[in-house]
Protein backbone atom coordinates (compact mmCIF):
# COMPACT_ATOMS: atom_id res chain seq x y z
CA UNK A 1 0.00 0.00 0.00
CA UNK A 2 2.82 2.40 0.86
CA UNK A 3 4.37 1.68 -2.50
CA UNK A 4 1.08 2.67 -4.20
CA UNK A 5 1.04 5.95 -2.28
CA UNK A 6 4.65 6.58 -3.25
CA UNK A 7 3.84 6.13 -6.96
CA UNK A 8 0.81 8.41 -6.64
CA UNK A 9 2.65 11.15 -4.82
CA UNK A 10 5.36 11.09 -7.43
CA UNK A 11 2.75 11.81 -10.13
CA UNK A 12 0.74 14.43 -8.22
CA UNK A 13 2.53 15.70 -5.11
CA UNK A 14 -0.19 18.24 -4.29
CA UNK A 15 -2.97 15.67 -3.69
CA UNK A 16 -3.47 13.90 -0.36
CA UNK A 17 -4.07 10.38 -1.63
CA UNK A 18 -4.72 8.94 1.80
CA UNK A 19 -8.02 10.83 2.06
CA UNK A 20 -9.32 11.35 -1.53
CA UNK A 21 -11.95 8.78 -2.41
CA UNK A 22 -13.22 9.99 -5.78
CA UNK A 23 -10.10 10.81 -7.76
CA UNK A 24 -11.79 10.04 -11.07
CA UNK A 25 -15.37 11.16 -10.39
CA UNK A 26 -14.16 14.54 -9.13
CA UNK A 27 -11.68 14.85 -12.02
CA UNK A 28 -8.69 15.21 -9.69
CA UNK A 29 -6.72 12.92 -12.00
CA UNK A 30 -6.73 13.54 -15.75
CA UNK A 31 -5.88 11.07 -18.49
CA UNK A 32 -2.20 12.04 -18.50
CA UNK A 33 -2.01 11.35 -14.74
CA UNK A 34 -3.68 7.98 -15.26
CA UNK A 35 -1.08 6.98 -17.85
CA UNK A 36 1.74 8.05 -15.51
CA UNK A 37 0.16 6.14 -12.61
CA UNK A 38 -0.37 3.00 -14.70
CA UNK A 39 3.26 3.11 -15.87
CA UNK A 40 4.42 3.68 -12.29
CA UNK A 41 2.35 0.82 -10.86
CA UNK A 42 3.35 -1.57 -13.67
CA UNK A 43 6.98 -0.83 -12.91
CA UNK A 44 6.76 -0.97 -9.15
CA UNK A 45 4.81 -4.22 -8.92
CA UNK A 46 5.83 -5.93 -12.16
CA UNK A 47 2.22 -6.21 -13.33
CA UNK A 48 0.44 -5.27 -16.55
CA UNK A 49 -2.64 -3.11 -16.13
CA UNK A 50 -4.74 -3.27 -19.31
CA UNK A 51 -7.36 -0.90 -20.73
CA UNK A 52 -10.10 -3.25 -19.56
CA UNK A 53 -9.14 -2.42 -15.97
CA UNK A 54 -9.40 1.32 -16.54
CA UNK A 55 -12.69 1.72 -14.72
CA UNK A 56 -13.41 4.61 -12.37
CA UNK A 57 -14.00 2.16 -9.52
CA UNK A 58 -10.44 0.84 -9.89
CA UNK A 59 -8.82 4.28 -9.73
CA UNK A 60 -11.03 6.38 -7.47
CA UNK A 61 -8.83 5.88 -4.40
CA UNK A 62 -5.42 4.59 -3.39
CA UNK A 63 -7.11 1.59 -1.73
CA UNK A 64 -8.93 0.69 -4.95
CA UNK A 65 -5.64 0.82 -6.87
CA UNK A 66 -3.98 -1.33 -4.21
CA UNK A 67 -6.81 -3.85 -4.53
CA UNK A 68 -6.35 -3.89 -8.30
CA UNK A 69 -2.60 -4.41 -7.93
CA UNK A 70 -3.14 -7.34 -5.56
CA UNK A 71 -5.70 -8.88 -7.89
CA UNK A 72 -3.33 -8.65 -10.84
CA UNK A 73 -0.44 -10.04 -8.82
CA UNK A 74 -2.48 -13.13 -7.99
CA UNK A 75 -3.17 -13.92 -11.64
CA UNK B 1 -37.03 16.66 -42.43
CA UNK B 2 -34.90 18.96 -40.33
CA UNK B 3 -35.26 19.70 -36.66
CA UNK B 4 -36.34 23.30 -37.27
CA UNK B 5 -39.28 22.60 -39.54
CA UNK B 6 -43.05 22.53 -39.13
CA UNK B 7 -42.97 18.88 -40.21
CA UNK B 8 -40.63 18.06 -37.34
CA UNK B 9 -42.91 19.69 -34.77
CA UNK B 10 -45.88 17.78 -36.18
CA UNK B 11 -43.84 14.58 -36.12
CA UNK B 12 -42.85 15.25 -32.52
CA UNK B 13 -46.43 15.92 -31.48
CA UNK B 14 -47.62 12.63 -32.96
CA UNK B 15 -44.73 10.78 -31.36
CA UNK B 16 -45.29 12.23 -27.88
CA UNK B 17 -49.01 11.41 -28.13
CA UNK B 18 -48.32 7.85 -29.31
CA UNK B 19 -45.67 7.40 -26.62
CA UNK B 20 -47.95 8.44 -23.79
CA UNK B 21 -50.92 6.39 -25.08
CA UNK B 22 -48.92 3.18 -25.44
CA UNK B 23 -48.57 0.81 -22.46
CA UNK B 24 -45.27 1.38 -20.64
CA UNK B 25 -43.76 -1.95 -21.70
CA UNK B 26 -44.01 -1.08 -25.38
CA UNK B 27 -43.17 2.61 -25.34
CA UNK B 28 -39.68 1.98 -26.62
CA UNK B 29 -41.22 0.46 -29.77
CA UNK B 30 -42.79 3.86 -30.53
CA UNK B 31 -39.35 5.44 -30.22
CA UNK B 32 -37.85 2.86 -32.55
CA UNK B 33 -40.57 3.39 -35.16
CA UNK B 34 -40.20 7.16 -34.72
CA UNK B 35 -36.43 6.99 -35.12
CA UNK B 36 -36.61 4.99 -38.32
CA UNK B 37 -39.37 7.28 -39.61
CA UNK B 38 -37.23 10.33 -38.83
CA UNK B 39 -34.23 8.78 -40.54
CA UNK B 40 -36.30 7.70 -43.52
CA UNK B 41 -37.95 11.11 -43.90
CA UNK B 42 -34.54 12.80 -43.78
CA UNK B 43 -32.93 10.59 -46.38
CA UNK B 44 -34.58 7.24 -47.04
CA UNK B 45 -31.75 6.05 -49.28
CA UNK B 46 -29.49 5.49 -46.31
CA UNK B 47 -31.96 3.57 -44.17
CA UNK B 48 -30.39 0.35 -45.40
CA UNK B 49 -26.98 1.55 -44.27
CA UNK B 50 -27.91 2.22 -40.65
CA UNK B 51 -29.80 -1.07 -40.64
CA UNK B 52 -26.71 -2.88 -41.95
CA UNK B 53 -24.55 -1.29 -39.22
CA UNK B 54 -27.10 -2.35 -36.63
CA UNK B 55 -27.19 -5.96 -37.89
CA UNK B 56 -23.49 -6.66 -38.17
CA UNK B 57 -22.54 -4.97 -34.91
CA UNK B 58 -25.39 -6.79 -33.16
CA UNK B 59 -24.06 -10.13 -34.38
CA UNK B 60 -20.54 -9.19 -33.29
CA UNK B 61 -21.71 -8.07 -29.84
CA UNK B 62 -23.65 -11.33 -29.39
CA UNK B 63 -20.64 -13.38 -30.42
CA UNK B 64 -18.38 -11.46 -28.01
CA UNK B 65 -20.92 -12.03 -25.25
CA UNK B 66 -20.84 -15.79 -25.86
CA UNK B 67 -17.02 -15.82 -25.88
CA UNK B 68 -16.92 -13.77 -22.65
CA UNK B 69 -19.30 -16.25 -21.01
CA UNK B 70 -17.18 -19.13 -22.20
CA UNK B 71 -14.08 -17.65 -20.55
CA UNK B 72 -15.95 -16.86 -17.36
CA UNK B 73 -17.92 -20.09 -16.91
CA UNK B 74 -17.05 -22.97 -19.20
CA UNK B 75 -13.28 -22.72 -18.88
CA UNK B 76 -13.48 -23.67 -15.20
CA UNK B 77 -14.78 -27.08 -16.24
CA UNK B 78 -11.54 -27.95 -18.01
CA UNK B 79 -9.45 -29.69 -15.41
CA UNK B 80 -6.08 -29.85 -17.09
CA UNK B 81 -4.27 -26.57 -16.39
CA UNK B 82 -2.40 -26.38 -19.71
CA UNK B 83 -5.49 -27.23 -21.70
CA UNK B 84 -7.38 -24.53 -19.82
CA UNK B 85 -4.73 -21.97 -20.59
CA UNK B 86 -4.65 -22.94 -24.27
CA UNK B 87 -8.44 -22.77 -24.51
CA UNK B 88 -8.43 -19.32 -22.89
CA UNK B 89 -5.82 -18.00 -25.30
CA UNK B 90 -7.70 -19.42 -28.28
CA UNK B 91 -10.89 -17.72 -27.11
CA UNK B 92 -9.14 -14.40 -26.62
CA UNK B 93 -7.78 -14.71 -30.16
CA UNK B 94 -11.31 -15.29 -31.41
CA UNK B 95 -12.54 -12.24 -29.53
CA UNK B 96 -9.79 -10.15 -31.07
CA UNK B 97 -10.69 -11.42 -34.55
CA UNK B 98 -14.38 -10.57 -34.09
CA UNK B 99 -13.68 -7.07 -32.81
CA UNK B 100 -11.02 -6.34 -35.46
CA UNK B 101 -13.20 -7.41 -38.38
CA UNK B 102 -16.19 -5.43 -37.08
CA UNK B 103 -14.08 -2.33 -36.52
CA UNK B 104 -12.63 -2.62 -40.02
CA UNK B 105 -16.07 -2.93 -41.63
CA UNK B 106 -17.47 0.07 -39.80
CA UNK B 107 -14.53 2.39 -40.16
CA UNK B 108 -14.16 1.42 -43.82
CA UNK B 109 -17.79 2.46 -44.36
CA UNK B 110 -17.23 5.74 -42.54
CA UNK B 111 -14.03 6.40 -44.47
CA UNK B 112 -15.74 5.56 -47.76
CA UNK B 113 -18.58 8.01 -47.27
CA UNK B 114 -16.42 10.75 -45.82
CA UNK B 115 -14.01 10.70 -48.75
CA UNK B 116 -16.34 10.28 -51.74
CA UNK B 117 -15.83 13.92 -52.63
CA UNK B 118 -12.15 13.20 -53.19
CA UNK B 119 -12.49 10.55 -55.85
CA UNK B 120 -16.02 10.71 -57.21
CA UNK B 121 -17.33 13.18 -59.77
CA UNK B 122 -20.15 14.27 -57.54
CA UNK B 123 -19.82 13.72 -53.83
CA UNK B 124 -22.48 11.58 -52.19
CA UNK B 125 -24.46 13.23 -49.45
CA UNK B 126 -23.02 12.00 -46.19
CA UNK B 127 -25.45 9.58 -44.52
CA UNK B 128 -27.12 11.41 -41.65
CA UNK B 129 -25.20 10.99 -38.40
CA UNK B 130 -22.89 8.28 -39.77
CA UNK B 131 -19.95 9.42 -37.64
CA UNK B 132 -22.04 9.62 -34.51
CA UNK B 133 -23.86 6.32 -34.77
CA UNK B 134 -20.66 4.58 -35.88
CA UNK B 135 -18.75 5.92 -32.86
CA UNK B 136 -21.58 5.04 -30.53
CA UNK B 137 -21.96 1.44 -31.73
CA UNK B 138 -18.23 0.84 -31.98
CA UNK B 139 -17.83 2.17 -28.43
CA UNK B 140 -20.41 -0.32 -27.20
CA UNK B 141 -18.73 -3.12 -29.13
CA UNK B 142 -15.40 -2.38 -27.43
CA UNK B 143 -17.08 -2.13 -24.02
CA UNK B 144 -18.49 -5.62 -24.50
CA UNK B 145 -15.13 -6.84 -25.76
CA UNK B 146 -13.51 -5.53 -22.58
CA UNK B 147 -16.24 -7.02 -20.45
CA UNK B 148 -17.36 -3.59 -19.30
CA UNK B 149 -20.94 -3.67 -20.60
CA UNK B 150 -23.84 -6.12 -20.65
CA UNK B 151 -24.87 -7.73 -23.93
CA UNK B 152 -28.20 -6.51 -25.32
CA UNK B 153 -30.01 -9.64 -26.46
CA UNK B 154 -33.07 -7.96 -27.98
CA UNK B 155 -32.29 -6.93 -31.55
CA UNK B 156 -34.95 -4.23 -31.69
CA UNK B 157 -33.90 -2.63 -28.43
CA UNK B 158 -30.37 -2.61 -29.77
CA UNK B 159 -31.62 -1.02 -33.00
CA UNK B 160 -33.15 1.79 -30.95
CA UNK B 161 -29.83 2.37 -29.17
CA UNK B 162 -28.14 2.81 -32.57
CA UNK B 163 -30.79 4.96 -34.22
CA UNK B 164 -32.46 7.00 -31.43
CA UNK B 165 -33.50 10.06 -33.43
CA UNK B 166 -32.49 13.07 -31.29
CA UNK B 167 -28.88 11.94 -31.11
CA UNK B 168 -28.59 10.94 -34.74
CA UNK B 169 -28.22 14.45 -36.18
CA UNK B 170 -24.98 15.48 -34.51
CA UNK B 171 -24.56 13.39 -31.38
CA UNK B 172 -23.88 13.44 -28.49
CA UNK B 173 -22.19 10.05 -28.56
CA UNK B 174 -23.97 8.14 -25.81
CA UNK B 175 -22.67 5.26 -23.74
CA UNK B 176 -24.78 2.13 -23.72
CA UNK B 177 -24.58 1.78 -19.95
CA UNK B 178 -25.76 5.34 -19.40
CA UNK B 179 -28.61 5.58 -21.87
CA UNK B 180 -29.93 2.06 -22.55
CA UNK B 181 -32.09 1.71 -19.42
CA UNK B 182 -33.97 4.97 -19.97
CA UNK B 183 -34.49 4.20 -23.67
CA UNK B 184 -36.43 1.04 -23.03
CA UNK B 185 -37.97 1.21 -19.56
CA UNK B 186 -40.98 3.28 -20.67
CA UNK B 187 -40.87 6.70 -19.03
CA UNK B 188 -43.81 8.79 -18.01
CA UNK B 189 -44.38 12.04 -19.84
CA UNK B 190 -44.26 14.61 -17.04
CA UNK B 191 -44.95 18.31 -16.94
CA UNK B 192 -41.51 18.96 -15.42
CA UNK B 193 -39.75 17.12 -18.23
CA UNK B 194 -41.90 18.85 -20.80
CA UNK B 195 -41.22 22.30 -19.36
CA UNK B 196 -37.49 21.75 -18.98
CA UNK B 197 -37.14 20.07 -22.34
CA UNK B 198 -39.04 22.87 -24.03
CA UNK B 199 -36.95 25.48 -22.20
CA UNK B 200 -33.71 23.86 -23.28
CA UNK B 201 -34.99 23.61 -26.84
CA UNK B 202 -35.78 27.32 -27.19
CA UNK B 203 -32.53 28.28 -25.46
CA UNK B 204 -30.71 26.20 -28.09
CA UNK B 205 -32.80 27.88 -30.78
CA UNK B 206 -31.79 31.30 -29.44
CA UNK B 207 -28.10 30.35 -29.61
CA UNK B 208 -28.48 28.92 -33.09
CA UNK B 209 -30.81 31.39 -34.83
CA UNK B 210 -29.99 34.67 -33.12
CA UNK B 211 -26.25 34.30 -32.50
CA UNK B 212 -24.74 31.56 -34.64
CA UNK B 213 -26.58 32.16 -37.89
CA UNK B 214 -25.96 35.92 -37.60
CA UNK B 215 -22.23 35.47 -36.91
CA UNK B 216 -22.16 32.99 -39.80
CA UNK B 217 -23.19 35.72 -42.29
CA UNK B 218 -20.16 37.77 -41.30
CA UNK B 219 -17.70 34.86 -41.17
CA UNK B 220 -18.72 33.40 -44.52
CA UNK B 221 -18.67 36.85 -46.10
CA UNK B 222 -15.08 37.42 -44.97
CA UNK B 223 -13.98 33.95 -45.98
CA UNK B 224 -15.68 33.91 -49.37
CA UNK B 225 -13.88 37.11 -50.38
CA UNK B 226 -10.33 37.50 -51.62
CA UNK B 227 -8.37 36.75 -48.46
CA UNK B 228 -5.09 37.99 -49.87
CA UNK B 229 -6.78 41.39 -50.05
CA UNK B 230 -8.45 41.28 -46.63
CA UNK B 231 -6.98 43.10 -43.67
CA UNK B 232 -5.23 40.85 -41.15
CA UNK B 233 -7.22 42.41 -38.34
CA UNK B 234 -10.46 41.49 -40.11
CA UNK B 235 -9.28 37.91 -40.58
CA UNK B 236 -8.35 37.62 -36.91
CA UNK B 237 -11.69 39.15 -35.89
CA UNK B 238 -13.56 36.74 -38.16
CA UNK B 239 -11.76 33.82 -36.52
CA UNK B 240 -12.96 35.07 -33.13
CA UNK B 241 -16.45 35.33 -34.58
CA UNK B 242 -16.11 31.82 -35.98
CA UNK B 243 -15.38 30.60 -32.45
CA UNK B 244 -18.65 32.16 -31.35
CA UNK B 245 -20.49 30.81 -34.40
CA UNK B 246 -19.22 27.26 -33.96
CA UNK B 247 -19.89 27.14 -30.24
CA UNK B 248 -23.44 28.49 -30.49
CA UNK B 249 -24.20 26.33 -33.54
CA UNK B 250 -22.99 23.08 -32.03
CA UNK B 251 -24.00 23.59 -28.40
CA UNK B 252 -27.29 25.17 -29.49
CA UNK B 253 -28.06 22.15 -31.65
CA UNK B 254 -27.18 19.81 -28.80
CA UNK B 255 -29.42 21.82 -26.44
CA UNK B 256 -32.27 21.41 -28.90
CA UNK B 257 -31.95 17.65 -29.31
CA UNK B 258 -31.37 17.18 -25.57
CA UNK B 259 -34.57 19.14 -25.00
CA UNK B 260 -36.46 16.95 -27.46
CA UNK B 261 -35.12 13.85 -25.76
CA UNK B 262 -36.09 15.15 -22.34
CA UNK B 263 -39.74 15.18 -23.46
CA UNK B 264 -39.50 11.38 -23.40
CA UNK B 265 -37.64 11.41 -20.08
CA UNK B 266 -34.37 10.39 -21.73
CA UNK B 267 -31.23 12.24 -20.75
CA UNK B 268 -28.59 12.48 -23.49
CA UNK B 269 -24.89 12.64 -22.59
CA UNK B 270 -23.59 16.09 -21.66
CA UNK B 271 -21.62 17.60 -24.55
CA UNK B 272 -20.64 21.14 -23.53
CA UNK B 273 -19.81 22.63 -20.16
CA UNK B 274 -19.00 26.26 -20.98
CA UNK B 275 -15.65 25.40 -22.62
CA UNK B 276 -14.49 29.01 -22.89
CA UNK B 277 -14.17 29.20 -19.10
CA UNK B 278 -11.40 26.58 -19.23
CA UNK B 279 -8.07 27.45 -17.67
CA UNK B 280 -5.98 25.03 -19.70
CA UNK B 281 -6.29 23.48 -23.13
CA UNK B 282 -6.63 20.06 -21.50
CA UNK B 283 -9.59 21.35 -19.52
CA UNK B 284 -11.05 22.88 -22.68
CA UNK B 285 -11.05 19.46 -24.31
CA UNK B 286 -12.84 18.02 -21.31
CA UNK B 287 -15.57 20.66 -21.67
CA UNK B 288 -15.94 20.97 -25.48
CA UNK B 289 -17.59 18.14 -27.43
CA UNK B 290 -17.29 16.13 -24.24
CA UNK B 291 -18.85 12.92 -25.53
CA UNK B 292 -16.35 12.73 -28.39
CA UNK B 293 -13.49 13.59 -26.00
CA UNK B 294 -14.49 10.79 -23.64
CA UNK B 295 -14.85 8.40 -26.56
CA UNK B 296 -11.41 9.26 -27.93
CA UNK B 297 -9.88 8.96 -24.47
CA UNK B 298 -11.29 5.51 -23.77
CA UNK B 299 -10.96 3.92 -27.21
CA UNK B 300 -7.96 5.67 -28.77
CA UNK B 301 -5.82 7.52 -26.22
CA UNK B 302 -5.58 4.87 -23.50
CA UNK B 303 -5.05 1.87 -25.81
CA UNK B 304 -2.16 3.65 -27.56
CA UNK B 305 -0.58 5.24 -24.48
CA UNK B 306 -0.78 1.97 -22.55
CA UNK B 307 0.53 -0.25 -25.32
CA UNK B 308 3.75 -2.20 -24.87
CA UNK B 309 5.55 -0.03 -27.40
CA UNK B 310 4.74 3.15 -25.51
CA UNK B 311 5.70 1.59 -22.19
CA UNK B 312 9.10 0.88 -23.76
CA UNK B 313 9.39 4.46 -24.99
CA UNK B 314 8.61 5.60 -21.46
CA UNK B 315 11.31 3.39 -19.97
CA UNK B 316 13.93 4.60 -22.44
CA UNK B 317 12.98 8.23 -21.79
CA UNK B 318 13.20 7.61 -18.05
CA UNK B 319 16.75 6.27 -18.43
CA UNK B 320 17.82 9.28 -20.50
CA UNK B 321 15.79 12.21 -19.20
CA UNK B 322 14.67 11.24 -15.72
CA UNK B 323 11.54 10.02 -13.99
CA UNK B 324 9.17 12.85 -14.91
CA UNK B 325 9.81 12.79 -18.67
CA UNK B 326 9.73 9.00 -18.62
CA UNK B 327 6.23 9.10 -17.15
CA UNK B 328 4.80 11.87 -19.29
CA UNK B 329 6.37 11.24 -22.70
CA UNK B 330 4.10 8.32 -23.72
CA UNK B 331 1.01 10.42 -22.97
CA UNK B 332 2.47 13.43 -24.78
CA UNK B 333 3.22 11.50 -27.99
CA UNK B 334 -0.18 9.83 -27.85
CA UNK B 335 -1.78 13.23 -27.44
CA UNK B 336 -0.31 14.42 -30.76
CA UNK B 337 -1.37 11.21 -32.54
CA UNK B 338 -4.87 11.43 -31.08
CA UNK B 339 -5.42 15.05 -32.05
CA UNK B 340 -4.14 14.51 -35.58
CA UNK B 341 -6.74 11.76 -35.85
CA UNK B 342 -9.45 14.14 -34.60
CA UNK B 343 -8.26 16.70 -37.14
CA UNK B 344 -8.38 14.19 -39.98
CA UNK B 345 -11.86 13.10 -38.94
CA UNK B 346 -13.01 16.66 -39.72
CA UNK B 347 -11.42 16.62 -43.16
CA UNK B 348 -8.38 15.09 -44.82
CA UNK B 349 -6.31 18.23 -45.44
CA UNK B 350 -2.88 19.49 -44.40
CA UNK B 351 -4.31 22.31 -42.24
CA UNK B 352 -6.29 19.74 -40.27
CA UNK B 353 -3.11 17.73 -39.67
CA UNK B 354 -1.54 20.93 -38.35
CA UNK B 355 -4.65 21.57 -36.28
CA UNK B 356 -4.07 18.22 -34.59
CA UNK B 357 -0.37 18.83 -34.13
CA UNK B 358 -1.09 22.24 -32.60
CA UNK B 359 -3.56 20.96 -30.00
CA UNK B 360 -1.66 17.74 -29.34
CA UNK B 361 1.71 19.42 -28.93
CA UNK B 362 0.48 22.08 -26.55
CA UNK B 363 -1.29 19.52 -24.39
CA UNK B 364 1.70 17.18 -24.45
CA UNK B 365 4.33 19.83 -23.82
CA UNK B 366 2.36 21.50 -21.05
CA UNK B 367 2.24 18.20 -19.15
CA UNK B 368 5.91 17.49 -19.74
CA UNK B 369 7.01 20.95 -18.63
CA UNK B 370 4.55 21.30 -15.78
CA UNK B 371 7.28 21.19 -13.07
CA UNK B 372 8.97 24.07 -14.85
CA UNK B 373 5.82 26.21 -14.79
CA UNK B 374 5.30 25.43 -11.13
CA UNK B 375 8.86 26.52 -10.39
CA UNK B 376 8.30 29.69 -12.39
CA UNK B 377 5.16 30.52 -10.43
CA UNK B 378 6.86 29.82 -7.12
CA UNK B 379 9.88 31.94 -8.00
CA UNK B 380 7.81 34.93 -9.09
CA UNK B 381 5.38 34.34 -6.21
CA UNK B 382 2.37 33.95 -8.49
CA UNK B 383 -0.67 32.65 -6.64
CA UNK B 384 -2.26 30.25 -9.18
CA UNK B 385 -5.61 30.50 -7.38
CA UNK B 386 -6.00 34.29 -7.45
CA UNK B 387 -8.75 35.81 -9.60
CA UNK B 388 -6.51 37.68 -12.04
CA UNK B 389 -4.40 34.59 -12.67
CA UNK B 390 -7.51 32.52 -13.33
CA UNK B 391 -8.73 35.06 -15.90
CA UNK B 392 -5.26 35.22 -17.42
CA UNK B 393 -5.38 31.43 -17.84
CA UNK B 394 -8.84 31.60 -19.37
CA UNK B 395 -7.79 34.29 -21.83
CA UNK B 396 -4.68 32.31 -22.74
CA UNK B 397 -6.70 29.14 -23.38
CA UNK B 398 -9.19 31.09 -25.48
CA UNK B 399 -6.38 32.53 -27.59
CA UNK B 400 -4.77 29.11 -28.05
CA UNK B 401 -8.09 27.69 -29.23
CA UNK B 402 -8.68 30.65 -31.53
CA UNK B 403 -5.27 30.24 -33.08
CA UNK B 404 -6.13 26.58 -33.69
CA UNK B 405 -9.26 27.66 -35.59
CA UNK B 406 -7.02 29.19 -38.27
CA UNK B 407 -6.20 25.63 -39.24
CA UNK B 408 -9.79 24.45 -39.28
CA UNK B 409 -10.99 27.43 -41.33
CA UNK B 410 -8.33 27.17 -44.03
CA UNK B 411 -9.47 24.79 -46.74
CA UNK B 412 -5.94 24.24 -48.01
CA UNK B 413 -2.32 24.89 -47.21
CA UNK B 414 -2.10 27.86 -49.59
CA UNK B 415 -4.96 29.66 -47.85
CA UNK B 416 -3.37 28.92 -44.49
CA UNK B 417 -0.15 30.63 -45.56
CA UNK B 418 -2.12 33.62 -46.89
CA UNK B 419 -4.14 34.17 -43.72
CA UNK B 420 -1.09 33.89 -41.48
CA UNK B 421 0.79 36.31 -43.69
CA UNK B 422 -2.09 38.79 -43.59
CA UNK B 423 -2.56 38.45 -39.83
CA UNK B 424 1.08 38.92 -38.95
CA UNK B 425 2.28 41.36 -41.62
CA UNK B 426 -0.77 43.28 -42.90
CA UNK B 427 -2.83 43.75 -39.79
CA UNK B 428 -4.33 47.15 -40.79
CA UNK B 429 -6.20 47.55 -37.52
CA UNK B 430 -8.18 50.51 -38.90
CA UNK B 431 -10.19 48.03 -40.98
CA UNK B 432 -11.88 46.91 -37.77
CA UNK B 433 -13.83 50.16 -37.41
CA UNK B 434 -13.82 51.29 -41.04
CA UNK B 435 -14.98 48.05 -42.67
CA UNK B 436 -16.92 46.07 -40.10
CA UNK B 437 -20.23 46.73 -41.86
CA UNK B 438 -18.83 45.66 -45.25
CA UNK B 439 -19.33 41.98 -44.56
CA UNK B 440 -23.05 41.31 -44.57
CA UNK B 441 -23.99 42.69 -41.14
CA UNK B 442 -25.14 46.29 -40.66
CA UNK B 443 -24.99 48.31 -37.43
CA UNK B 444 -28.34 46.97 -36.23
CA UNK B 445 -27.21 43.37 -36.75
CA UNK B 446 -24.00 43.96 -34.88
CA UNK B 447 -25.96 45.48 -32.03
CA UNK B 448 -28.30 42.47 -31.83
CA UNK B 449 -25.33 40.11 -32.00
CA UNK B 450 -23.55 41.98 -29.24
CA UNK B 451 -26.59 42.03 -26.96
CA UNK B 452 -27.38 38.37 -27.58
CA UNK B 453 -23.78 37.44 -26.85
CA UNK B 454 -23.96 39.41 -23.60
CA UNK B 455 -27.03 37.40 -22.63
CA UNK B 456 -25.13 34.20 -23.42
CA UNK B 457 -22.11 35.30 -21.37
CA UNK B 458 -24.32 36.40 -18.47
CA UNK B 459 -26.17 33.07 -18.40
CA UNK B 460 -22.90 31.16 -18.73
CA UNK B 461 -21.34 33.05 -15.82
CA UNK B 462 -24.40 32.31 -13.70
CA UNK B 463 -24.17 28.61 -14.59
CA UNK B 464 -20.46 28.69 -13.94
CA UNK B 465 -21.12 29.89 -10.41
CA UNK B 466 -23.46 26.96 -9.85
CA UNK B 467 -26.91 28.42 -10.69
CA UNK B 468 -29.20 26.02 -12.56
CA UNK B 469 -31.15 28.43 -14.72
CA UNK B 470 -34.22 26.36 -15.52
CA UNK B 471 -34.63 25.16 -11.95
CA UNK B 472 -34.21 28.70 -10.64
CA UNK B 473 -36.86 29.87 -13.10
CA UNK B 474 -39.29 27.20 -11.90
CA UNK B 475 -39.18 28.69 -8.43
CA UNK B 476 -40.52 31.99 -9.75
CA UNK B 477 -44.17 32.97 -10.12
CA UNK B 478 -45.97 31.33 -13.04
CA UNK B 479 -46.52 34.64 -14.86
CA UNK B 480 -42.79 35.33 -14.70
CA UNK B 481 -41.93 31.90 -16.11
CA UNK B 482 -44.29 32.44 -19.01
CA UNK B 483 -43.10 35.96 -19.59
CA UNK B 484 -39.48 34.79 -19.75
CA UNK B 485 -40.33 31.88 -22.06
CA UNK B 486 -42.53 33.88 -24.39
CA UNK B 487 -40.01 36.73 -24.32
CA UNK B 488 -37.30 34.42 -25.56
CA UNK B 489 -39.59 33.05 -28.27
CA UNK B 490 -40.39 36.59 -29.43
CA UNK B 491 -36.70 37.48 -29.48
CA UNK B 492 -36.05 34.42 -31.64
CA UNK B 493 -38.95 35.25 -33.96
CA UNK B 494 -37.90 38.88 -34.37
CA UNK B 495 -34.13 38.57 -34.36
CA UNK B 496 -33.58 35.03 -35.55
CA UNK B 497 -32.05 34.50 -38.98
CA UNK B 498 -34.47 32.42 -41.03
CA UNK B 499 -36.86 32.66 -43.92
CA UNK B 500 -37.25 31.29 -47.42
CA UNK B 501 -34.04 30.32 -49.12
CA UNK B 502 -32.14 30.30 -45.89
CA UNK B 503 -31.29 26.89 -44.52
CA UNK B 504 -31.39 27.78 -40.84
CA UNK B 505 -31.36 24.22 -39.72
CA UNK B 506 -28.13 23.07 -41.28
CA UNK B 507 -25.75 22.44 -38.43
CA UNK B 508 -22.00 22.47 -38.91
CA UNK B 509 -21.56 19.15 -37.14
CA UNK B 510 -24.55 17.69 -38.97
CA UNK B 511 -22.04 17.44 -41.83
CA UNK B 512 -19.75 15.01 -40.05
Amino acid sequence: MEEVLRVLEEVKPDVDFSVEKSLIDDAILDSFDIISIVNGLNDAFDIEITVAELLPENFNSAEAMWALVQELQEQ
Amino acid sequence: MTILSVQFFAFLLVLVAAYSLTPKRFRWVILLIGSYAFYGLSNWKYLALIFFTTCQTFLAVRKLGRLNRYIKEDLKLIEDKDARKAAKEATIRKKKAVVTITLLINFALLFFFKTTYMWMETALILPLGISFYTFQTVGYLIDVYRGQAEVESNFFKYALFVSYFPQIIQGPINRYKAIAPSLTEGNRITWTNFRRGFGLFIWGMFKKLVISDRAAIFVSSVWSGDLSDTAGSMILFSVFMFNLQLYTDFSGGIDMVSGVSQLFGIELAENFRRPFFSKTLAEYWRRWHMSLGAWIKDYVFYPIAMSKMFAKIGKKAKAHFGVHIGKTLPGAITSVITFVMIGLWHDITIPYVLYGVWHGLIMGLSTMFEPLFTKFNTFFEVDPECLSHRWFQRARTFLLVTFGEYFSLAAGFGILVTIFKRTFFDFEYSALYLQFTDYGLDNKDWFVLLMATFVLIFVSMKQESGVRIREALEKQELWFQWAATLGLIFVIMIFGIYGPGYDAASFIYGGF
